[in-house]
């Protein structure tokens, strides 16, 4: 990784590494409430049920400018929260904790489909065998449900992380698109092809996208191994 | 071992894909030429060649750097107004656009504008400054040339907030974004939202030429296009759009260059 960093130049190291920082912190931002959310939604009735589920799922069916618009319209500089935060000094848009909020919205519904799923697939008889068994609530979900539905769970984390990394449109319009604090490989790479010549560079930039997509999906490929392996050990050593 | 060759492999063979992909799409641009007339503008006169061409005729505005790259790509064009000089270099080496054609549409100069409601002046340094990005919009090169001229680009370059195009740089100016924006001159006068704070005197920066080229392969109908365009009326139309214009239209002088 270090060898890849000294082919590149300022810039484009700027960018990777605001990419790569940004996304893990979308994907760790998401985790808990995304976990709660998609528990909420898989084994829960409550008021308002499908209102919580609209409200997830509507930056997958927006266009990203307009979600990238609306943020910028709560949290911009005269927006409803942003003029709110900053007479507290805090400014968000055009920060590199836009980036960061840009992502967690347009990816926290793919966490959170995912992580439904899993939810739903967990036997409810097991759940029901750990409450017989004399388990609080809260203990059978945290050693019964949790972990069964902790692969579909890590593979929305990935997805979360993928669509983060990728993301443009909320991205440019909510913050921006400044050299070293907001510009993220994708929009690095817009910015290259809006320049006759920028080709040579472009093909840089993709050839590092390609490779960052690949470490991903390695690396996720092994954690998920690893994982199935520890619940076939947990499973044999429980019976 | 064996899993992680075969990931090397993938990996590589994806590599050469995404390469190739890039490469294949460099072709140069098209004609192919049955269609209404086409104006490829630079954003800061989309508005008065809208008003100077009528509605017929398709324009379309944006960076004078994404219009040429579109050019390039093969974007159906006829006639090419460019912000920059630069672009018309790139689109000449590539054989698009009738460079022996080109004339100057019309000059530009630089303010730097607040709201109404904004600072008074530039005495404390501004919060935000939306300008052109200078990796490629020409608003933003001449901005930049500009700041480091007057010596505030050190202090400066930090609060900088690039957009787009010009367009882009005004609009985060009204949205509250930005408190100041580094503009051209034409897109800050005689609107009672935005106030001047300076006008950049021209010697900071290249002269701002806009420039008019046909497109190589243009349809029928695009020379009577660029004399209407370079004609007397509309001339004194970009007059009152804050433009300077050229006494007479003469062909540009670097023809003999070629």
């Amino acid at each position: 990784m270090m060898s890849l960093l000294a082919f590149l130049n300022p810039s484009e190291v700027n960018a990777l590494l605001l990419s790569a920082l940004t996304s893990v912190g979308v994907a760790l931002l998401c985790l808990p409430p995304g976990i709660a959310v998609a528990w909420l939604l898989a084994r829960r009735q409550f008021f308002g049920k499908t209102l919580l589920d609209t409200a997830v799922h509507l930056p997958l069916v927006l266009p990203p400018v307009v979600v990238g618009y609306a943020l910028l319209a709560v949290l911009g500089r005269n927006g409803v929260v942003g003029s709110a935060l900053r007479t507290m000094g805090i400014e968000v848009a055009f920060t590199p904790w836009a980036v960061v909020i840009a992502g967690a919205v347009m990816a926290f519904p793919l966490l959170v489909r995912s992580a439904r799923l899993a939810f739903e697939a967990v036997d409810p008889n097991l759940e029901d065998a750990a409450r017989t068994l004399g388990k609080s609530a809260l203990a059978t979900w945290w050693r019964v449900s949790l972990p069964l539905a902790t692969p579909g769970i890590a593979a929305g984390t990935l997805l979360c992380f993928a669509r983060a990394l990728g993301e443009f449109g909320a991205t440019i319009t909510f913050a921006g698109n400044i050299e070293g604090s907001t510009r993220t490989l994708p929009l690095l790479i817009f910015t290259e092809l809006q320049s006759p010549g920028g080709e040579l560079r472009v093909g840089r930039l993709v050839a590092i996208s390609v490779v960052i997509a690949l470490v991903a999906l390695v690396l996720s490929e092994r954690g998920a191994r690893k994982l199935r392996g520890q619940q076939a050990h947990r499973s044999r050593g429980t019976s | 071992m064996r899993v992680l060759d075969i990931e090397l492999a993938g990996l590589a063979g994806l590599v050469a894909l995404a390469t190739l992909l890039v490469f294949s799409s460099l072709s140069g641009c098209r004609a192919d030429r049955a269609r209404p007339l086409t104006i490829f503008t630079a954003s800061s006169t989309l508005s008065v060649v809208e008003e100077l061409v009528g509605g017929e005729i398709a324009v379309h505005g944006a960076a004078s750097s994404t219009l040429a790259r579109q050019i390039a790509a093969g974007a159906r064009a006829d006639l090419f107004i460019s912000a920059h000089p630069i672009w018309l270099r790139t689109l000449a080496e590539k054989n698009c656009i009738d460079r022996d054609r080109k004339q100057i549409f019309a000059r530009n100069s630089l303010v730097i504008a607040t709201r109404a409601e904004g600072p008074s002046d530039l005495e404390t340094l501004p919060r935000r400054v939306a300008i052109g990005d200078p990796a490629h919009v020409p608003l933003g090169i001449y901005a930049k040339q500009a700041l480091i001229s007057t010596g505030r680009w050190s202090e400066w370059r930090e609060r900088l907030l690039p957009a787009a195009d010009a367009r882009g740089a005004l609009e985060y100016l009204l949205l509250g974004e930005a408190d100041v924006a580094i503009l051209y001159r034409t897109d800050a006068v005689g609107r009672s939202d935005l106030r001047i704070l300076e006008e950049i005197d021209p010697a900071h920066h290249d002269p701002i030429e806009l420039w008019i080229v046909p497109v190589v392969g243009a349809a029928e109908g695009t020379t009577a296009l660029l004399e209407k365009l370079t004609s007397e009326a509309a001339r004194q139309m970009l007059l009152g759009h804050g433009f300077t214009v050229d006494p007479s239209s003469e062909p540009a002088p670097e023809r003999a260059g070629r």
